[in-house]
């Protein structure tokens, strides 16, 4: 356990030293000014579309961002021969993140100052789909080799993602959405600023649930094979 | 220490063996080293051995127990230091420490007094980007003494290093040595082989070839013979047989008589010896 709260401290300090936390805060900001200017009333599906496509959805990519710096530097074999699991190793990665994600999208929401908010169920939307697209980064990256190649990577992984704001926005509708796990994030940061149907909660936190585990599984062997190209044990 | 038994290990999709069926022992204590060229075997062999691959047969014992019967807590017992530099470049050398230190079980040695060690005590707070190569080599090096483990795999441990660095390097692993640390050293570099190790295997198409303390093997694979320079008008060089050499008339005439200039026995250089067992040349041979 104390080496798991070590690999997180350190995450921190490195997504610090790496200046992600500077991005992140600097791309909140803007997110926020904009909405303190303009006026949000009645606009909670914006706001919460908003939130789930900005700090939840960069954990994407600077997950992926830290990887590949990690990769560079061939960290990832050192690591390797401590007594540090892949597990944790992974899991850290997924806490991190998603705590700079539950920070800058508070730091949103608060500017859009919604009439409605439940926060154990905003906590539960960012920490769903925060940790869910930590772990889509984590199998993303371990198909490439470099920045340039995951830029390339990236629309073919978050297009089919992004199809439920289709939905969400009443542009097309379909029950094939709710087979994207995006649906659901929609579906809990909405809750968590709205109201939504009971059957959509459960479906949203169920699903998430066990995509966010099949994502974690799959994180790890990709992780195992591809970047560290090991058989250790997990 | 470490006990193989009729290793062998195939990597996925390959129908060769790349190690097949080797067998060694280390004792604690010792210096063990194992040369030989690229893709013969030696990374497969250490990377087994650290648990970074598995699916071999074969036995593996470390400290008594079954390779496979341990769980993580293995590498509170083992350091590696890699060939190539591999630290966090945003870090400072003693933050890259503080770091992997942090994931051990043990409490952490004198981190400064570790860089102390190997003279990076004044560069500790400068970031590693700004490291020379020579530098991170020897941040490689110290990074795997921090958790004071009984087992340290070095993997080209000089490589990089000027001559002064480089004596320090070997001069720690003597000193580890003495504090009774198995160390498993993979090298290209047959002096320090002769110079560190206690005993040394040639590894080639992943069979050891060969394995004995430097000195046995030069002396088996050498010639007993006294090479004499000396000055006769001109410079002269003649060769002697060991044997009975207090009673060679004209060896004794020459040291008698002449200027001498160099005396040596023509023993085989532990390269010599490499190239007359394996038949490959491990000069140059970059890994």
């Amino acid at each position: 356990m104390r080496s798991f709260a070590n690999i997180i401290k350190w995450d921190l300090i490195l997504i610090y030293k790496y200046g992600i936390v500077a991005v992140a805060f600097a791309i909140s900001g803007i997110y926020s000014i904009s909405l303190l200017l303009a006026n949000t009333e009645g606009m909670e599906k914006l706001v919460a579309a908003l939130i789930f496509s900005d700090p939840v959805m960069y954990g994407f990519l600077f997950t992926a961002i830290m990887i590949l710096f990690e990769k560079d530097a061939q960290t990832h074999q050192v690591l390797a021969v401590t007594p540090l699991s892949i597990n944790k190793y992974l899991w850290s990665k997924a806490f991190t993140f998603t705590l700079l994600a539950f920070v800058c999208s508070t730091i949103i929401l608060l500017s859009a100052s919604p009439n409605e908010f439940h926060p154990l169920l905003f906590l539960v939307a960012v920490s769903f789909s925060s940790i869910l697209f930590v772990f889509i980064g984590i199998i993303g990256v371990s198909f490439v080799n470099n920045f340039n190649q995951f830029i390339l990577l990236m629309p073919i992984v978050l297009a089919p993602v992004c199809l439920p704001f289709l939905d969400y926005f009443n542009i097309v509708e379909s029950w094939v959405f709710y087979l994207i796990p995006t649906q659901a994030c929609l579906l809990l940061f909405t809750a968590s600023i709205s109201t939504i149907e009971i059957w959509q909660l459960i479906y949203s936190i169920v699903y998430l649930i066990i995509c966010n585990w099949a994502c974690y599984k799959l994180a790890v062997r990709l992780y195992k094979k591809r970047i560290l190209k090991t058989s250790r044990d997990e | 220490m470490i006990d193989i038994e009729n290793l062998r290990f195939s990597y996925p999709k390959q129908t060769d063996d790349t190690i097949k069926g080797i067998n060694f022992s280390i004792k604690e204590g010792e210096i063990y080293g194992f040369l030989g060229p690229s893709g013969a075997g030696k990374s497969t062999t250490q990377k087994i051995i650290t648990r970074l691959v598995n699916g071999f047969q074969g036995k593996v014992w470390i400290m008594g127990k079954d390779l496979k019967n341990w769980n993580n807590d293995y590498y509170n017992h083992i350091g590696v230091g890699f060939e190539l530099p591999n630290h966090y470049a945003k870090l400072t050398g003693l933050e890259n420490l503080k770091l992997f230190a942090s994931l051990y079980d043990k409490f952490p040695q004198n981190l400064m007094g570790l860089l102390e060690q190997v003279g990076l005590a004044e560069a500790a707070h400068q970031k590693t980007q700004d490291y020379s190569k020579g530098m991170k080599m020897r941040l490689n090096f110290v990074r795997a003494l921090i958790h004071d483990p009984d087992i340290l795999f070095f993997d080209e441990p000089t490589t990089g290093l000027d001559p002064v660095n480089a004596r320090n390097i070997k001069n720690i692993i003597k000193d580890l040595k003495q504090q009774g640390k198995t160390i498993f050293l993979t090298t290209h570099n047959m002096y320090d082989a002769d110079e560190l190790c206690d005993r040394v295997a040639f590894i080639t198409e992943g069979l050891i070839k060969a394995e004995d303390a430097p000195k046995a093997l030069k002396l088996k694979y050498g010639k007993p013979l006294l090479n004499v320079e000396y000055e006769d008008s001109d410079l002269k060089s003649v060769e002697f047989d060991l044997k009975n050499l207090g009673q060679n008339q004209e060896f004794m005439k020459i040291i008698k008589k002449q200027r001498i200039i160099s005396m040596h026995t023509r023993e085989a250089s532990l390269d010599e010896v490499f190239v007359k067992i394996t038949g490959e040349n491990l000069t140059n041979i970059e890994e």
